[in-house]
């Protein structure tokens, strides 16, 4: 089982519409896919029509002794399922600081899903947080969505002092351009910089799209609703290319 | 909460179309797409996925191919573009995992076929999210000709979704208030496998044979050889089409335990034909052999490559002259199958079979305790003469006698009480094991030593291969020698224990009854 988390300490950088399209791009390949929602505004939960159950809480998420299996739901995709968060989840953080070893407790629970999965893709909150802290020990690599601006690229090379590269085991991060506006200087002279992988990005570039946007009318991914799109071809390339770079020796950072 | 693991998925015969618009104003469900399709049931010769609770079916229509797995709750589908024979021909995924657990080295065979005519239709919840599926289909189920068996089915199936149980049960329930749908009796595997000629489970997956301890001997060992021909004759098909190497595996595993029965218990038959049977089915064990030796050696080589050696490359033309072999020596095993000293052979043992045994005779409880006690001993002294070094020739001659006792304890374990052979079989099994893996690999190193001779004769392959093979000759080598030492444990462990217990399994009043 790989596991990939989407996430930058930036907000609205596109990182739930890209989980949610690699997520249904995975699973159509044929891979057993889950996706977590851990962003209490549940917008993949949203997406995907999927509410949490009533029971579900933070409390009940985080408790070593039950299982994540009861709370997984099944989208309206073949071979993807879902881990859908709602408001309750908003304690998350603090339940997760309160127990011992907090750190670990994501990587732990996750563990035993591994013989029903082959990837599990977390739609993580933004920001620095204890859940984004134990998402880091828990997952392979970090896919990252950068905006082609000097504050998003900021971000990024705080995600890169965050993941701890000197530490064995730290997954590895892909960083990709995301919302690219072809309209604006900024963004053509930023993504031209990054066009051929430098500083470890990934080539695909995502654009600003309104077809994009309209997936939260349509409730559904792009890449199914619209799969002939220019974003929808790029969350394709975009797949690939994660594909590839994960069946690459790992090279933490 | 207990993750709820019962399939999501039930079936009605549909007996009256008007029941389909009340069911769809009851439930409000949104039409869905229809389609035609070609489904193909898949399962091993042997039934090994019906065996562990799964179904496996290929569904070709117009979205592609897909392979749909369903075992309790698990769903499990994958697109695929090509034809799948095995496990391994599939991407790493779930599925695959789950085929290469249950199906191992066996090949997916079609158990039945049928063309599908499908509607769908969703049930949906307030957010329009798809609670559960009602499939109505019309199917015409065909023989292995393509030709129709019977008239077309028409049912309602309602699938499921994890986390949804409580909506499936709901239209399950309504559906089934519905007056003109009635839940459909029967499986649908056992349903295609009828119109292919087949039933799940006809392939026994051991052998199986119900005698009684005061049957007369020469009943039951006609019984016991009745069993073995039926399953050397149910795998020669499988062999000359070559469909996996398990039925040349199991074809043989048939013809060694014929001859074991005629050897250890011959007694109680016609001496006369005994005598020429074993000849036989000596000659039948040797054409079948080198074709099996060359399925084990590169099964072998696959284990070898799947150790990260990362020689497959240079491996390449010794793969290829191996294969070369392997396709000759399975040219020969065809011609002796379809030759007709096989056919004669065949001929001999069923009128053998077919002939009255003798009036009276001993009874079989007694003839087997015998067996199995000079078996027994048999087996231990050859186990004390083997000393430390690697001398293949004791170690061979340990595993024979290992393979008769264990044949012995197989044929006749209905005789005993439940639970008293099955510890001694598996002592056996493990004792063999080591012998089996020291044995292959002597006979494999002999082998690869033989091929890279004739390559460099041939000029065929690089330094580099040549550099590989020996590689894989040292790794060859390396496993040999664990299996010995292996070997010295599981004999100490079998020859004091087991003896006891044999001793306990022989006695008078703890032998037949």
């Amino acid at each position: 089982m790989i596991t990939v988390a989407l996430w930058t300490l930036k907000g609205g950088v596109g990182k739930t519409a890209t989980c949610v399209n690699l997520a249904y791009l995975a699973a159509s390949a044929g891979l057993r896919t889950l996706l977590w929602d851990l962003d209490a505004q549940g917008a993949s939960s949203f997406t995907f029509r999927v509410a949490p159950r009533k029971k579900l809480d933070a409390r009940a998420l985080v408790r070593r002794s039950t299982p994540l299996e009861p709370w997984i739901r099944a989208t309206d995709y073949e071979n993807l399922d879902l881990l859908p968060a709602g408001l309750s989840l908003r304690h998350l953080d603090l339940e997760l600081a309160a127990r011992r070893r907090p750190l670990r407790r994501l990587a732990v629970k996750l563990a035993p899903l591994a013989a029903s999965y082959d990837l599990v893709l977390l739609d993580c909150p933004p920001g620095v947080s204890v859940i984004s802290e134990a998402v880091l020990r828990a997952v392979d690599a970090v896919l990252c969505p950068v905006i082609p601006t000097p504050l998003s690229l900021r971000s990024l090379e705080h995600v890169r002092r965050l993941v701890a590269p000197e530490e064995t085991g730290a997954p590895t991060v892909l960083p990709f351009l995301s919302m690219v506006d072809r309209r604006k200087a900024l963004h053509r002279q930023i993504a031209a910089r990054y066009a051929n992988g430098e500083e470890g990005f990934l080539r695909t570039a995502i654009p600003l799209a309104s077809v994009v946007e309209r997936m939260g009318l349509r409730r559904a991914p792009v890449t199914a609703f619209a799969p002939k799109s220019a974003a929808a071809r790029a969350y394709a390339a975009l797949w690939q290319e994660l594909v590839a770079a994960l069946a690459r020796p790992s090279s933490p950072g | 909460m207990p993750p709820d693991s019962r399939p999501l998925r039930a079936r009605f015969r549909l007996d009256r179309d008007e029941v389909l618009a009340r069911a769809g104003q009851l439930l409000g469900w949104v039409r869905g797409p229809s389609d035609q399709l070609e489904v193909t049931s898949l399962d091993t010769f042997d039934w090994r996925l019906f065996r562990a609770g799964a179904r496996l079916s290929l569904e070709e229509g117009r979205q592609g191919a897909r392979l749909l797995w369903w075992r309790g709750s698990e769903r499990l589908l994958l697109p695929v573009q090509a034809p799948v024979r095995f496990a391994t021909d599939l991407p790493t995924s779930t599925l695959r995992r789950r085929l290469e657990e249950v199906a191992g080295i066996r090949a997916l065979l079609p158990v039945g076929r049928a063309t599908v005519r499908r509607r769908s239709a969703r049930v949906v919840d307030r957010e329009g999210k798809t609670v559960a599926t009602v499939l109505l289909e019309t199917t015409q189920r065909h023989d292995p000709r393509g030709a129709r068996v019977g008239t077309a089915s028409r049912t309602v199936l309602v699938e499921g979704f994890q986390g949804y149980e409580a909506a499936f049960d709901t239209t399950v329930s309504r559906l089934a208030a519905l007056e003109g749908l009635a839940p459909a009796e029967g499986d649908e595997l056992a349903e295609a496998a009828a119109a292919w000629g087949r039933q799940p489970g006809d392939v026994p997956s051991r052998l199986e044979l119900p005698l009684r301890p005061h049957q007369p001997a020469g009943e039951a060992v006609r019984l016991i050889l009745r069993a073995l021909l039926e399953a050397i004759l149910a795998n020669r098909e499988g062999v000359v089409e070559d469909l996996d190497t398990e039925f040349l595996h199991d074809l043989r595993v048939a013809v060694r335990r014929t001859r074991s029965a005629l050897r250890q218990l011959g007694g109680v038959l016609p001496s006369d034909e005994v005598a020429h049977l074993e000849d036989e089915f000596r000659w039948l064990a040797s054409v079948t052999g080198t074709c099996r030796d060359l399925d084990v050696f590169r099964l072998a080589v696959e284990s070898y490559l799947r150790t990260g050696s990362g020689l497959a490359a240079a491996l390449g033309p010794f793969l290829a002259h191996l294969a070369q072999h392997r396709a000759a020596a399975h040219r020969e095993l065809v011609r002796a199958l379809a030759g007709r000293r096989f056919s004669r052979l065949v001929q001999r043992l069923e009128a053998l079979l077919a002939s009255p045994p003798a009036g009276g005779g001993e009874p079989i409880g007694a003839v087997a305790g015998r067996a199995i006690q000079r078996a027994h001993a048999r087996l231990l002294r050859a186990g004390q003469r083997v000393g430390h070094g690697p001398d293949a020739a004791l170690l061979h001659r340990v595993r024979i006698e290992g393979k008769r006792l264990r044949y012995l304890l197989e044929f006749f374990a209905s005789l005993y009480p439940p639970g008293r052979i099955g510890p001694l079989v598996a002592r056996l099994k493990a004792l063999q094991d080591a012998l089996g893996g020291f044995h292959d690999a002597v006979v494999h190193t002999r082998r690869l030593l033989a091929m890279a001779e004739e390559m460099g004769t041939a000029g065929l392959g690089s330094p580099a291969t040549f550099l590989a093979m020996g590689r894989l000759a040292s790794w060859l080598e390396a496993q040999g020698e664990a299996h010995r030492q292996q070997f010295e444990e599981v004999f100490q462990a079998f020859s004091s224990a087991p003896s006891r217990r044999l001793r306990v399994l022989l006695q008078p009043e703890e032998g037949p009854s």
